[in-house]
């Protein structure tokens, strides 16, 4: 088996007889391209961190790109050296995009945080927040449940100001209740 | 850098040891696989090279990326010729972005050459744009190739070759399933 190798010409070769000055944009370079493959590995995570926190179901932002955002993104379809003003470009591109990825997650702790107090405050006064139901506070769990503030022994708890939090039993069966009706029989 | 080698292709259909193990390896690969691969380490190396050469991995997937989505839109890894299928074994069985080219197309010595900014092309010999060397039905004799980018080891791109290779020149020389 004939294995051969050669390395890849990166940079344009000068013209011969020209000088090439100005300032070295090495060190620049290799920054911009650290940093756009930390960005570009967060980017990843955050799509697999937005399936496993069950938030799949959502527009991902920062995912899909709109025509606007494809108009100023540094890609032609056409491999070529970018030059240090495309360097920069792309990073703040994928800035942006890691932003607007992470947003969902942002957004979801929030509203996890408000449920969470207003399960401490259903449970401290159950009186004040009859009838309230409120869902179970971690849907990313990816487990079913509900809170709900009852009276206790029904209309004697309801005129007696018994109120009491009730936690549902969980998911819906798949199957549902009892034996499944047998289907040669289900017409007897 | 760029590693490379060159096969005869004797038949245009690939080996049914090839689509036997395109078979084992559409059953190993799943839509968690298509969502957690971007962040394996090879294949997360070659979007980043694409980004830093001006593709948009997310619209030009490299190949092994390319391949789970295939698998996801058609239910398996269908059979198209020898050489493709070359292609998705290796790029599933190990990441690795592995390339075929018209050898007869293209002439030797082979120097890969990013162009500058303003040519806005890939180019092969600095003389033919890569879309006319492409791999045809009529291709005799194929070059594979893959790129060492910054954290992809030389070992699996070796492998990757190996695998490619071996499908085209028998299909049983493949990696057996464990």
């Amino acid at each position: 088996m004939e294995t051969v190798e050669t390395f890849v010409s990166f940079t344009p070769p000068a013209p011969p007889g020209v000088v090439t000055a100005g300032p070295d944009e090495g060190p620049a370079r290799r920054s911009l391209r650290s940093q756009i493959t930390r960005l570009e590995r967060e980017l990843a995570d955050a799509l697999v961190s937005t399936f496993d926190a069950g938030l799949y179901g959502r527009p991902i932002a920062g995912l899909q790109r709109d025509s606007s955002e494809i108009a100023t993104a540094t890609t032609t379809g056409a491999a070529r050296l970018l030059d240090l003003g495309e360097l920069e470009l792309l990073r703040d591109d994928l800035v942006a995009r890691l932003r607007r990825a992470r947003a969902p997650f942002a957004a979801h702790a929030e509203l996890e945080a408000q449920r969470r107090v207003l399960l401490e405050r259903i449970l401290a006064e159950p009186e004040v927040y009859r009838f309230v139901k409120l869902r179970l506070p971690d849907p990313g769990a990816h487990t079913c449940g509900t809170y709900q503030v009852r009276p206790r022994f029904g209309l004697i708890g309801m005129l007696a100001g018994w109120w009491q939090v009730k936690l549902s039993s969980g998911c819906p069966l798949a199957e549902g209740r009892g034996r499944r009706r047998d289907p040669d029989h289900s017409h007897c | 850098m760029l590693t490379y080698e060159v096969v005869d292709v004797a038949r245009r259909k690939s080996a049914r040891e090839v689509k036997n193990s395109l078979d084992h390896l559409a059953r190993r690969v799943n839509g968690a696989t298509a969502v957690t691969l971007r962040t394996s380490p090879i294949v997360l190396a070659y979007r980043t090279f694409y980004r830093q050469i001006g593709l948009d991995p997310d619209l030009t997937p490299p190949p092994a990326e390319q391949a789970v989505l295939e698998r996801l839109y058609h239910g398996g890894f269908r059979p198209q010729d020898a050489i493709l299928d070359a292609i998705t074994l290796a790029a599933i069985e190990t990441g690795v972005s592995v390339w075929a080219l018209d050898l007869d197309q293209l002439g030797e010595p082979l120097p890969l050459h990013l162009g500058s900014a303003d040519e806005h092309e890939l180019r092969i010999n600095r003389t033919a744009p890569i879309a006319v060397t492409m791999v045809q039905p009529s291709t005799q004799r194929a070059v594979f190739y893959s790129l060492v980018v910054p954290g992809v080891p030389q070992l699996s791109v070796d492998e990757a070759l190996w695998i490619a290779t071996g499908a085209i020149r028998s299909g049983g020389s493949l990696p057996q399933e464990g």
